[in-house]
């Protein structure tokens, strides 16, 4: 394989540079910051997803949000989160929006959850964090998440399950299951109750 | 009680510590993957010894009395991803190639649990050591005097409290030899 990179002048370098320092500067997410910053934490929660819609990301009717989530990703970061309808967001979440994040209805996310989308390939034991790899997260309807649980890339995870507070999930959980634990495994398994109350 | 002579020595490095602070400052509003290298650069500049090629996406919280450039040492070609913590009250070397994931903590503030009265009160400090080519987890929590072995691979949101052998995936309680893996 030929791994020969082309020269570069000196002007090209900088611009090269420039570009990679500025590509992680979204305007719009500079002003939505700044706005929600008057917001008082916990107070304003559908203002807050209403702000949201307006920079630009899909989120459903009746979703309220404690705190806006830390947000990071590449350039196509506003098409790659959607949200459903009447979810529960509370603050300090952190979500990588590299790849998609598709959220259900009904879905609760406890405080400082955090959902990657990014991680390396395992490499050789000289450099163990290889190229980077990108894989979408699925959360299905009315699932939970625990406080401060960490949703690896890949993962979906199936309507009804419970996460438990502090769990790492790095496989697929199967509807109506309750997981835990550092990996996460099988806690529980819930009864799919189909109540039609409303 | 021990009386301290200010020298011109310590004048200087308490400026450059300020400079540090005010830099956090600063850069703590980047959003993350904005402004990578000049943070890296900041942070040479202003006495942390880091290596070449090595790039910090989002300026890390420095925390500690006195000089703390001083007590902060990384290798080359590594990776620190935004929100890293590093409590310098004690050494934190960092080797080659070693990639640190979102929110890792590295605390080196040693606690006394014998009193009754209070179990949390602060006893010394133990400093961190990570081998080369190893690589953090996001939201890991390092705790004082853990030594990680080169080419150690921790997972997301775990507490090293141990020593950490050379060649180890580490998941929770788990660990798996990687030492027949490459």
């Amino acid at each position: 394989m030929d791994r020969s990179e082309p020269k570069l002048t000196n002007w090209q370098k900088v611009v090269t540079l420039l570009r990679e320092e500025t590509t992680g500067i979204h305007p719009r997410l500079i002003a939505l910051n700044a706005l929600v910053a008057l917001l008082p934490r916990h107070q304003a929660q559908a203002t807050r997803a209403r702000l949201l819609t307006v920079a630009g990301f899909r989120i459903g009717p009746g979703t309220r949000l404690a705190g806006i989530p830390k947000i990071n990703g590449g350039s196509n970061l506003f098409s790659n989160l959607s949200i459903g309808r009447d979810c529960e967001i509370d603050a300090d979440c952190v979500l990588d929006l590299g790849e998609r994040i598709t959220i259900g209805d009904r879905v609760t996310l406890g405080p400082g959850v955090m959902i990657l989308t990014s991680t390396h390939e395992l490499d050789i034991r000289e450099h163990r964090a290889g190229p980077v790899q990108l894989s979408p997260v699925s959360v299905g309807d009315g699932v939970w998440l625990g406080p401060r649980c960490v949703i690896l890339p890949g993962v979906t995870l199936g309507a009804g399950a419970i996460v438990n507070p502090g769990a790492v999930v790095n496989k697929d959980v199967p509807p109506h299951t309750r997981v835990g634990g550092i990996p996460a495994t099988q806690v529980e398994v819930l009864k799919p109750i189909a109540s039609t109350a409303s | 009680m021990q009386i301290s002579r200010t020298t011109a020595f310590d004048v200087l490095s308490s400026g450059r510590t300020l400079a540090l602070r005010a830099a956090t400052g600063v850069f703590d509003k980047c959003p993350p993957f904005v402004a990578a290298r000049a943070i890296t650069f900041a942070l040479r500049a202003l006495g942390v010894r880091i290596g070449s090629a090595t790039v910090f996406w989002g300026m890390p919280r420095l925390s500690g009395a006195g000089d703390l450039a001083s007590r902060l040492r990384i290798g080359t070609y590594g990776g620190f991803n935004a929100r890293c913590y590093f409590e310098l009250a004690d050494k934190v070397t960092i080797g080659d190639h070693v990639a640190v994931g979102q929110d890792v903590m590295f605390l080196t503030c040693t606690r006394d649990t014998s009193n009754p009265e209070n179990r949390g009160r602060a006893l010394g400090s133990a400093p961190i050591e990570v081998g080369n080519g190893s690589w953090i987890g996001a939201r890991c929590t390092i705790m004082p005097g853990v030594k990680i072995g080169a080419g150690s691979v921790i997972g997301a949101s775990v507490v090293v409290t141990k020593d950490v052998p050379p060649n180890t995936l580490l998941m929770g309680t788990r660990s798996i030899s990687l030492a027949k893996w490459r």
